[in-house]
C-alpha cells in the first residue's frame, strides 16, 4: 500500500512534467528537449536555495522561474535566430549541464532543510501517527501528506493552466502550434507566443524537477536524463486513454492520468520482481499494452457489432 | 426555456466528459488494486533488525516439534516453555509458542517438520525434543532456521559433534544443543548393589533409534563389567516392545531394563504390568516412572532437561548465535525409588536411599526429598550470566529468513566487481538466495523515477537491510527509509552522499563500506616508476558526485607533493575519447586516472589517447588493467564487496549500524603490465616488484 501511495505522488509529481511537455507539444507538434536540463535546473535551484536556507515556498518558485528563462532562452534562439526548434532545445539543454553544475557547486546536494512536502508530512504524522492502516496495510502516515500535498500542486497547476490556455492570450498561443500564419494574419506575434509558450512549459518541467528533488532529498546533476521521453511517453498514454478530445481540461487531465498510469505500470513492473536487467523491456511491454490494448478491444467490439446477425 | 437548454448542454457535456475518462480511471484503478492485492507488507508487520534491543523486543513465533506424548516428552516440554517464560518469551510478551507433537508417528513428524520449517511467516526459533525430532528438523529445516534440541542422547549420532562449532562442521552453524547420555552404568551398578543375584537382565531397543542403541550399547559395556548377562529383543513400535518383553520374560530374566527407547516409554505401562505379573523386577532410567512400579529409577531429569533446553533457547533467541554455543553433555540426575518393585532378595541400600528424591514404599506415603542440582550446564549457564542486559547482545542470532533488498542505479565494469564480491560473500556466509534468505537486486537503469518507485517498493517491503549500491541509491534510499538498517556500497564517501558528519558520526540506520583510493600508495608508486614527475591528468565527471570526490581528493594529495594534477571533463563514456585526447595533448607525464562510473566503462578511449601521446596510464582499479592500464594502485572492488556482505551479515546479526563506522578498504593491490612497462622504460624498485602481481593484458588474468 505504500508503494501505491508513493507511487500515486511520484506520477502526480511526473504529472507536471507531463503538463510541460503537453504544452510544447502543443505549441510545436514537437518534443521541446529543453526538458532533460530545465527539469534538474528546478531541482538544482531549489536545493541550492534550501541548503543556502532559503524556504521552501521561495526555493520552489525559484527552481520554477529558473525553467522559464531556460525555456524563454529556447524560444529565443528558435524565434530570433531562427534555429531549428529542436536544435535550440538541444543547445540550451547541453548548456544548462553546466549551469546545472554550477547552481549546486557539485554534481550532487542532497537536501537536509524542511522541504515544501514538510508541513504536510508532518500535519499527516499528527493527524495518525507514525503510521497508520488502510486496507489492513500500514501506511507511512508521511506518504499520505506527500500525496495530498502533490495532489493540490497538480490540481492547482492544472487548473491554472486550463485557465489560462482559454484566455486570450492562451487560445492565441493554441493557435500558434495548429495555424501559425492564421495567426500572424491576425496580427498576433508569433514569435511572443513561441517564447511565452515554451517559458511556461519548462517553467512546469522546472517545477516538477523542484518537486521531485525534494520528495527524494537530493538534487542530482544526472537527473534529467531521459525525462522528456517519460514526459512524452505520459502524454501520449493519456492521449490514447482518453481518445481524440477537444476540451483543453480533458486533454490536460489525460496527460496527468497517463504520468500516474505510467508510474504505476514501472511499479507493477518493479513488483513483479523481475530479473534486474528486465525492468525497461518489461516497461515498455506494459505501457505498450495498456497504450495497445483498449484500441484493440474497441476494433474487437466494433468488427463484432458490424458482423452481428440483424 | 432557454435557460433548461443550457442547463441539459451542461449536463450533457460533463457526461460527455465523464465518459472519456473511464478508460483511464479504471485502467490506474487496476493497476492500484494490483499494487495493493500484492503487497505483501501485511504479512511482515515488523522493519528490519534496526538494534539488538528491537531484536530482543519483538514479538517471537517458537515452535516445538516433539516425537510422542510419553510422559518424559511433556516433562521436558513443560520444562522448555517454564524457562522461556521466566526470561520473558511468555504470550503476554506476545511471543506464540506452537506445539506439534507426530503421537509417535514419524511420517507425520516428518510433514510437521517441513511445515514448521516453510511456515510464513517464519518461525524465529524451532525447538526439538528427542533425537528423532531433532534429525527431521534437521533434514527438514533448508531455510537455516534457528534450531535448538533437547532430551537426545548422542548429538554425535545424528551428525552434531561434542564440543565448539568449527568450520567445516558437519553441525549446520544455526543449531545448537546438548546431549543426555542416560547414566545406564549408575544405574547397573545400583541394581547390582540392591540385587547382587540379578544375572540375567532383559532390554526391548528400536535398532532404528540412536538413543535406543547409544543407551544399549553402555548397558552392553556394563553389564559386562559386572558380570551380567543382558538378553536383548528388538521392538519397532508398541505392540512389539509388549511381545518382546514376554518373550524376554519367558526366557527367565531376573530383571527388566527400561531405557532410552521412545517405543519402549511409550509401552512402559503396559511392560511394568507384565514384569509384575511375570515377578520380574523393572529398573529404568526414568525417574518418573517409579509411579509405575519400576524398582530403581535412575536417570536424567527429563523436567531439567527441558529447562536445560530452554536455557539454550533463551541465549539463541537473545542474540547469541547458535553456532556460538559449544555443544555438550550434560545430565541433570535424579533418582526415585519404589520398594514394592523390588524383587524378594532385592536390598534396600541406605546410601542409595540417601541419594534419592522420592521413594515409593507403600502403604507408607511415599518419601519426597528436595535435591539440589543444576538445571543448566554450567558453559550455558555462563553464556546466560555474560549476556548483556535487555538483551542487547550484539552478536544476536540472524533473523529467520532475512530479506535483503539490493538496488543500484545503474550498472558499470565496477558495479559488476563489486557486486559480484558481495554476492559471493554472501554465499560463503551461509545466505542462499530463496533457501534461507530473499536477496534481490533492483537496478534503475539511469531513470530518476524507477530509482524512486523502487525505493518505495523496498520501503513497503519492509525488508531486514537495505544494500544502495551508488550515490544516488544511496541518497534516494536515506530519503525514505528511516528505520532499516542501510549498508551500502560503491560510493566514494558516505560523508559526501549526505548519510553522516563523519565515518564514525552517522544516520544510526546507517553504515556501508566506501571505495576510498590509496593516494598515497599511487603516489609512491607513480614517482618511482617516473622520476621528476611534475604534471599529470585524469579525466574527470563532473556531473558524478563520485568522480568530483575522487578528483578533489587526488588533487590536493598531488599538490602537496609538487605535482600539478590537469584535469579535464567527459560525463558520458562517449565524450572520453575526445576528453582523453585533449588532456593527453597537454605535455602531461602519465595519466594517473581516478576510478568512477564513467571511465571504468570507457577506460580503452583513455588508452588509445594516451599511446598515441607516448605516455603510460595509471588507474585506481584492478579492471583497468584489461582496457590497458600500464600500473594499478587499485582497492579490490570485489573486496569492497565482501566488506560490504560482512556489514550486511553483522546488521542481521543485530548488531545496530549506529555502532558501526564507515569502512574504508584495507588492503590495496599492486598490479603491473611488464609489457607496458617496458614499452614506456619503467622500472620499480625491487621491494615494490615483489608485492606486485603481474596481469596480461589481453586476459586481464593474474600471474
Amino acid at each position: 500500500m505504500s508503494l501505491l501511495i508513493a507511487t500515486l505522488a511520484i506520477g502526480l509529481v511526473f504529472g507536471v512534467l507531463a503538463l510541460g511537455i503537453y504544452l510544447s507539444f502543443r505549441v510545436y507538434q514537437l518534443p521541446d528537449i529543453t526538458a532533460d536540463g530545465s527539469f534538474p535546473l528546478g531541482a538544482a535551484i531549489t536545493a541550492r536555495l534550501l541548503r543556502d536556507g532559503v524556504d521552501p515556498v521561495t526555493a520552489t518558485i525559484a527552481g520554477m522561474a529558473g525553467g522559464a528563462l531556460a525555456g524563454a532562452i529556447t524560444g529565443a534562439i528558435h524565434v530570433h535566430f531562427k534555429v531549428n526548434a529542436l536544435l535550440s532545445g538541444i543547445l540550451v539543454m547541453t548548456a544548462l549541464y553546466s549551469v546545472n553544475l554550477r547552481i549546486m557547486g557539485a554534481s550532487n546536494v542532497p537536501i537536509k532543510a524542511n522541504t515544501i512536502f514538510t508541513p504536510f508530512e508532518q500535519g499527516a504524522i499528527a493527524w495518525f501517527g507514525q503510521e497508520t492502516s488502510i486496507l489492513g496495510r500500514s501506511v507511512p502516515s508521511s506518504d499520505l501528506g506527500l500525496l495530498l500535498a502533490t495532489t493540490i500542486v497538480v490540481g492547482v497547476a492544472g487548473i491554472l493552466l486550463v485557465l489560462f490556455l482559454k484566455t486570450e492570450l492562451g487560445a492565441a498561443m493554441r493557435a500558434t502550434g495548429d495555424n501559425a500564419r492564421m495567426l500572424r494574419a491576425l496580427g498576433t506575434s508569433t514569435d511572443r507566443m513561441t517564447i511565452l509558450g515554451l517559458a511556461l512549459s519548462n517553467a512546469l518541467v522546472a517545477l516538477s524537477g523542484s518537486l521531485f528533488a525534494q520528495m527524494q532529498s537530493f538534487a542530482d546533476a544526472q537527473m534529467g536524463i531521459g525525462v522528456i521521453v517519460l514526459g512524452l511517453a505520459s502524454v501520449i498514454l493519456g492521449q490514447s486513454l482518453i481518445g481524440p478530445v477537444r476540451s483543453i481540461a480533458l486533454a490536460i487531465i489525460g496527460a496527468v492520468m497517463g504520468a500516474v498510469l505510467f508510474r504505476l505500470l514501472v511499479a507493477i513492473a518493479i513488483r513483479m520482481g523481475l530479473d534486474a536487467n528486465d525492468l525497461k523491456l518489461v516497461t515498455a511491454v506494459v505501457v505498450l499494452a495498456a497504450i495497445v490494448g483498449p484500441t484493440w478491444l474497441k476494433s474487437i467490439a466494433r468488427k463484432r457489432g458490424t458482423h452481428a446477425p440483424a | 426555456m432557454e435557460a433548461n437548454f443550457f442547463a441539459r448542454m451542461y449536463r450533457v457535456k460533463v457526461f460527455y466528459s465523464a465518459r472519456r475518462l473511464i478508460l483511464g480511471i479504471l485502467l490506474i484503478a487496476a493497476a492500484s488494486a494490483v499494487l495493493v492485492l500484492s503487497d505483501r507488507s501485511v504479512q511482515r508487520p515488523t522493519g528490519g533488525a534496526l538494534d539488538a534491543a528491537a531484536h530482543a523486543a519483538r514479538p517471537r513465533r517458537i515452535a516445538v516439534i516433539q516425537i510422542s506424548s510419553i510422559d518424559a516428552m511433556n516433562v521436558g516440554r513443560l520444562g522448555v516453555i517454564e524457562r522461556l517464560k521466566e526470561a520473558g518469551f511468555s504470550e503476554s510478551t506476545g511471543t506464540t509458542f506452537d506445539v506439534f507433537n507426530a503421537e509417535g508417528d514419524v511420517g507425520t513428524l516428518g510433514q510437521m517438520a517441513a511445515a514448521v520449517c516453510s511456515a510464513s511467516p517464519p518461525y524465529d526459533l524451532v525447538v526439538s525434543l528427542s533425537t528423532v525430532a531433532a534429525q527431521t528438523v534437521l533434514r527438514a529445516n533448508k531455510r537455516g532456521l534457528p534450531h535448538v534440541f533437547g532430551l537426545v542422547v548422542s548429538p554425535p549420532g545424528f551428525g552434531v559433534p561434542l564440543g565448539p562449532w568449527t568450520e567445516g562442521s558437519t553441525r549446520p552453524a544455526n543449531v545448537a544443543g546438548f546431549g543426555t547420555l542416560q547414566p545406564a552404568k549408575l544405574l547397573l551398578m545400583a541394581m547390582h548393589t540392591s540385587a547382587p543375584n540379578v544375572k540375567r537382565l532383559g532390554c526391548v531397543w528400536n535398532p532404528a533409534e540412536a538413543n535406543a542403541e547409544a543407551s544399549v550399547k553402555l548397558g552392553r559395556a556394563a553389564c559386562a563389567e559386572l558380570g551380567i548377562e543382558l538378553l536383548e529383543a528388538n521392538g519397532t513400535n508398541v505392540s512389539e516392545v509388549a511381545t518382546a518383553t514376554d518373550v524376554l520374560i519367558s526366557r527367565g530374566i531376573d530383571c527388566f531394563w527400561i531405557l532410552a527407547d521412545t517405543n519402549v516409554i511409550a509401552a512402559a505401562p503396559t511392560v511394568t504390568d507384565r514384569c509384575r505379573k511375570a515377578h520380574v523386577p523393572v529398573i529404568t532410567n526414568f525417574p518418573d516412572l517409579s509411579k509405575l512400579g519400576a524398582a530403581i529409577n535412575y536417570g536424567a531429569d527429563y523436567h531439567a532437561m527441558g529447562v536445560s533446553t530452554g536455557a539454550i533457547a533463551e541465549l539463541v533467541l537473545k542474540g547469541v548465535a547458535p553456532r556460538d554455543i559449544p555443544c555438550e553433555n550434560f545430565l541433570p540426575i535424579a533418582l526415585q525409588l519404589n520398594y514394592s518393585g523390588f524383587g524378594e532378595n532385592w536390598i534396600r541400600v541406605p546410601e542409595l536411599a540417601a541419594l534419592a528424591e522420592t521413594i515409593y514404599d507403600p502403604p507408607a506415603p511415599p518419601i519426597v526429598r528436595k535435591v539440589e542440582r543444576e538445571l543448566v550446564p554450567p558453559s550455558i549457564g555462563a553464556m546466560l550470566a555474560a549476556l548483556p542486559a535487555a538483551g542487547a547482545a550484539v552478536n544476536a542470532a540472524p533473523l529467520a529468513m532475512p530479506t535483503i533488498a539490493v538496488l543500484t542505479y545503474n550498472r558499470t565494469p565496477n558495479f559488476e566487481d563489486c557486486h559480484r564480491g558481495f554476492m559471493q560473500e554472501m554465499g560463503v556466509l551461509g545466505y542462499k538466495n530463496g533457501v534461507n534468505c530473499t536477496l534481490q537486486l533492483r537496478d534503475a537503469q539511469l531513470d530518476i523515477g524507477a530509482l524512486g518507485t523502487i525505493v518505495a517498493a523496498i520501503a513497503e517491503e519492509k525488508p531486514d537491510v537495505v544494500v544502495p549500491f551508488t550515490t544516488p541509491a544511496l541518497q534516494a534510499t536515506l530519503r525514505r527509509i528511516k528505520n532499516v538498517p542501510i549498508v551500502f556500497s560503491l560510493i566514494a564517501s558516505g560523508v559526501a552522499a549526505g548519510a553522516g558528519k563523519s565515518n564514525d558520526d552517522h544516520l544510526p540506520n546507517v553504515t556501508g563500506a566506501q571505495i576510498t583510493c590509496d593516494w598515497a600508495r599511487m603516489l609512491e608508486v607513480a614517482t618511482a616508476a617516473i622520476p621528476n614527475l611534475k604534471r599529470v591528468g585524469t579525466v574527470f565527471a563532473p556531473s558524478e558526485v563520485n568522480s568530483v570526490y575522487h578528483r578533489n581528493e587526488w588533487q590536493h594529495v598531488l599538490n602537496a607533493a609538487g605535482i600539478e594534477l590537469i584535469s579535464v571533463a567527459a560525463d558520458r563514456p562517449t565524450e572520453l575519447p575526445e576528453a582523453a585526447e585533449g588532456l593527453a595533448t597537454q605535455g602531461i607525464q602519465a595519466i594517473l586516472q581516478i576510478s568512477d562510473n564513467s571511465s571504468s566503462t570507457g577506460f580503452a578511449a583513455i588508452v588509445k589517447s594516451a599511446d598515441r601521446a607516448n605516455i603510460p596510464v595509471f588507474a585506481f582499479s584492478p579492471g583497468a588493467m584489461r582496457a590497458g592500464a600500464t600500473i594499478s594502485v587499485s582497492r579490490d572492488f570485489e573486496d569492497v564487496g565482501r566488506e560490504c556482505a560482512r556489514l550486511v551479515d553483522k546488521v542481521l546479526h543485530g548488531q545496530s549500524p549506529a555502532t558501526i563506522p564507515f569502512t574504508d578498504p584495507k588492503e590495496t593491490m599492486l598490479l603491473i603490465n611488464p609489457i607496458r612497462m617496458a614499452r614506456y622504460g619503467i622500472t620499480l624498485p625491487k621491494p615494490m616488484m615483489d608485492g606486485a602481481r603481474v596481469v596480461t593484458e589481453s586476459t586481464g588474468s593474474v600471474k
